[in-house]
């Protein structure tokens, strides 16, 4: 297994970039060449309807994929410049540098302080007192710091759905990912939370490259930098069908497709 | 026609009820057979408390009910019945742990359907069967190694950790299962292995789960007759020395009720104080049970 | 200045490969534990094997039991058993299919519905041997039916009789509301529709939990002991007040000899309890993955 440092790429990198990337789960072809960059510093939204493969899109990211499925990839999928599917890359080194964040909140059983912490743990971090600090910073980005300050060591069950949701966004970010994929997140709350979620996206995408599904297109409007939009043909195997800047794709797709399905669906 | 149509169906109501109350008194034959039972044990054993004190069952050290100067102290029994399901924990509990985390991490679908079968079997096999084995093959086997009595609690104990096995596999298994996948796909995607995930996530999100098998366990060892029957002896004896021949409270009852014990005297009627003590044990053990599985659904 | 943890790559790497060397070596104790198990299994069956099946011949079957170990038999065990099976099962069945259907569509979610189901999952609970004394005093001493194979089918009866309730319920359960609705729509009773949808469709469900029940009827031993089956039987029983052996009380009585031959006879003994036992298992297992396909 190789050991290479990811490098932090510079302003113009891209983090994440698909070539003719394609993937089929127990011989059945999900999406197939699929190319697209996703820009350090930037919201990037996959949208589609249910069923385009945006979820396996999103999980071929961080291999999260090959878990539970028999998967066969195709294409390039690089991940600061390598191929994290050819280059025999340590997948416990690229989960660390890629949080993920998921549709329903799902807290682990133990407090909220053993939740934030539970990736450095997983990765060694021992001393008590960092592993404190790094706990409240991450609380902090999240705006959850104030709601539960002094509970730390209360059971993170005791959370409210919106709060947890922002809990396990926080304990994608303690590892200090590079990239953090969000399925979903707000898919099971309530308005007011699903905004407060949106708002605090758009702030840490100063710190790291941000990649979320998306079924909720003013979502999509409201957040994202640069959007690519997946539909499925008639053998029901997506592709990419438009990719560009966010104001582009929404005021002016190039494709007629892109165009019936944003107005069907905002209008 | 009118009227003919609803004759009959004045003749099908009547009809009906007759059937509805037929299915109720059967339903209620439970409620008679509980109340019954506890009625039966606990009279019987008032005949049997009337002539020993309560004190002196509960904290005596000595069970020697054919003596001529008979004592009627239950802790032998209860000494007897603690070791074996004590050792049968010790060997079953990790091993059904083991077991259950492979089979819901690790095996595929295929695999876990057919060991899953094989335990059923295993718990479902006749417990003579375990006696005969403990007695004739095990024993034997450990008296190669270990100077152990021709009946001990020891091999009684590890057919008895056999038997229960698959109840603490199957259920933890089936607790392990219940646990929502996207958890154990946000520790994977945090780079944990899949046995990081188990031991911390999986097992602590099901932990009742798992007592609960646990509790389960032991009340089917506390109650478990024939294994210990054969192969542990019947020698009343208040220790934890595993390789010596010990009494349990099943296989006391066993062996007085079938000899030709008269009805009525105090040997009978000990068999209904130990029954009862061991009613009201496992009787404790499956509520607790029932309640710690429940704590998970919330 | 935020607090921020960078973990080198090559940190990470080595406790993951630490992690990784952990997860494997568990792997291979779970497997090679699961191997010990079956190996143990069939290690201690084969002996069994090994030890009986010299004894095993149609002399032994057909022969009542004798103090000879060449003589002896089992003929009046086999007896015993089918006896024992078949009333036993004549009378738990009825009355648990009755209370099953009683409790899963008429009781509703009352809250004497409630505290069955308590009393019922209870009732399950119970050791074996507590039923046998519990049968000691009711149906030999008091009912006066002595230590007869009614007496201990009635004791059996009320051992299986909660599981049956339970696997019954189950099996209602499972009939889709869509059958039940049809039904109605079609003016059918209640009854009419238990009858003749209900029942139907569940009977699959319901003949497994009753070959299963067989299978732990032939299994059973503590109870019988309790009411006092213990007796030497050379005779085949003649009636229901008869008294009686089964299998695995023979079995026990030969264990319980000191002679060597006999402990080989008894092995001889356990062959044919398995083999009946697992048959009856077998086809239980064959006839619920057949209603589990029909079902989907």
């Amino acid at each position: 297994m190789n050991v290479v440092e990811f490098k932090k790429p510079d302003s113009e990198n891209k983090v994440v970039e698909f070539v003719g990337f394609g993937v089929s789960i127990s011989g059945k072809q999900i999406f197939e060449g699929v190319s697209f960059p996703v820009y350090k510093n930037c919201i990037t939204a996959i949208m589609g309807p249910s069923g385009s493969g945006k979820t396996t899109l999103l999980r071929s990211i961080n291999r999260l994929l090959d878990e539970f499925c028999d998967v066969k990839y195709s294409g390039k999928l690089l991940f600061e410049g390598r191929d994290v599917i050819n280059d025999g890359v340590d997948k416990t080194i690229l989960r660390a540098r890629i949080g993920m964040v998921f549709q329903r909140p799902n807290p682990f059983p133990g407090s909220i302080f053993d939740n934030v912490v539970y990736g450095l743990r997983l990765h060694g971090v021992r001393d008590k007192k960092l592993l404190e600090e790094v706990c409240i910073e991450s609380l902090k980005k999240v705006g959850l710091y104030r709601e539960v300050k002094n509970r730390l060591h209360r059971p993170a069950y005791d959370l409210s759905g919106g709060q947890q949701q922002r809990l396990c966004i926080a304990r994608s970010l303690a590892v200090n990912p590079h990239v953090v994929l969000l399925d979903e997140p707000t898919s099971s709350l309530d308005p007011t939370s699903s905004a407060v979620i949106e708002e605090l996206l758009t702030h840490l995408k100063k710190e790291c490259t941000i990649i979320i599904v998306t079924h909720n297109l003013q979502q999509a409007g409201r957040i994202s930098d640069y959007v690519a939009f997946l539909y499925p043909n008639e053998d029901l195997v997506s592709h990419l069908i438009e990719f560009g800047q966010t104001r582009e794709v929404f005021f002016n797709p190039k494709e007629s497709l892109t165009e019936s399905y944003i107005a069907g669906k905002s209008g | 026609m009118m009227a003919r149509l609803l004759d009959r169906k004045k003749i099908a109501s009547l009809k009906e009820r007759a059937i509805v109350s037929i299915l109720a008194a059967s339903s209620f034959l439970s409620i008679i057979v509980t109340v019954a039972l506890t009625l039966i044990l606990f009279t019987e054993a008032i005949i049997f408390f009337e002539k020993v004190s309560l004190k002196e069952f509960l904290t005596g050290t000595k069970w020697a009910p054919l003596f001529y100067d008979p004592s009627f102290g239950v802790l032998p029994l209860v000494a007897g019945t603690f070791l074996t399901t004590m050792i049968a924990i010790v060997i079953a509990l990790p091993l059904g742990l083991i077991i259950a985390i492979y089979l819901s991490e690790y095996s595929n679908k295929k695999f876990r359907h057919y060991v899953k079968i094989f335990l059923e079997f295993l718990y479902s096999i006749p417990t003579i069967v375990y006696g005969y084995l403990a007695l004739v093959v095990f024993t034997p086997f450990l008296k190669k190694y270990i100077p152990v009595e021709i009946f001990n609690a020891f091999s009684a104990s590890v057919m008895m950790g056999v038997m229960i096995l698959p109840i603490i596999a199957s259920l933890s298994e089936e607790a392990f299962s219940s646990v929502p996948k996207d958890l154990r796909e946000a520790s994977l995607a945090l780079g944990a292995t899949r046995l990081d995930t188990v031991l911390k996530v999986v097992l602590p999100y099901s932990v009742s789960g798992v007592l609960a098998s646990v509790i389960l366990a032991v009340s089917r060892a506390i109650g478990e007759t024939m294994i210990v029957a054969v192969a542990a002896g019947s020698t009343p004896n208040f220790t934890l020395n595993p390789f010596v021949s010990v009494q349990t409270m099943t296989a006391y009852i066993a062996q007085v009720s079938m000899g030709d014990t008269p009805f009525g005297s105090i040997e009978y009627a000990s068999i209904y104080a130990v029954g009862f003590l061991l009613f009201v044990i496992t009787f404790t053990l499956n509520y607790l049970s029932r309640v710690v599985f429940r704590w998970q659904k919330k | 200045m935020a607090k921020e943890v960078i973990l080198s790559a090559k940190a990470i790497s080595i406790r993951a490969k630490r992690r990784k060397l952990a997860e494997k070596v568990f792997v291979v104790i779970a497997f090679i534990s699961l191997l010990a198990v079956l190996f143990t299994l069939i290690q201690l069956l084969s002996s069994v094997f090994v030890k009986g099946l010299k004894w095993l011949d149609l002399q032994f079957l057909t022969s009542p039991p004798s103090r000879f170990p060449e003589k002896t038999g089992i003929y009046p065990a086999l007896i015993g058993s089918t006896w024992l099976i078949v009333l036993t099962i004549a009378i738990a069945v009825p009355i648990g299919v009755a209370s099953a259907i009683f409790l899963e569509e008429y009781s509703g979610k009352s809250r004497i519905s409630r505290s069955l189901d308590i009393i019922i999952g209870n009732l399950a609970g119970i050791p074996s041997i507590i039923y046998g004394i519990f049968g000691l005093a009711i149906f030999v001493r008091y009912l006066h039916l002595g230590r007869s194979i009614l007496a201990g089918a009635l004791t059996l009866s009320l051992l299986i009789l909660p599981v049956i309730i339970i696997s019954t319920r189950e099996a209602i359960r499972a009939v889709p509301r869509g059958l039940r609705e049809i039904s109605y729509a079609l003016g059918a009773t209640k009854w009419q529709t238990i009858r003749y949808v209900v029942l139907p469709v569940s009977s699959r469900w319901i003949a497994t939990s009753v070959i299963l029940s067989i299978a732990r009827v032939i299994g059973e031993t503590a109870p019988l002991i309790a009411i006092g089956a213990l007796s030497f039987i050379m005779t085949t029983p003649r009636s229901v007040f008869d008294p009686f052996t089964a299998l695995t009380i023979q079995i026990y009585t030969w264990l319980s000899k000191p002679q060597q031959d006999f402990k080989e006879i008894a092995a001889a003994g356990i062959i044919v309890l398995l083999l009946l036992f697992g048959f009856f298992m077998a086809i239980g297992s064959a006839v619920r993955y057949r209603a589990g396909k029909f079902k989907e």
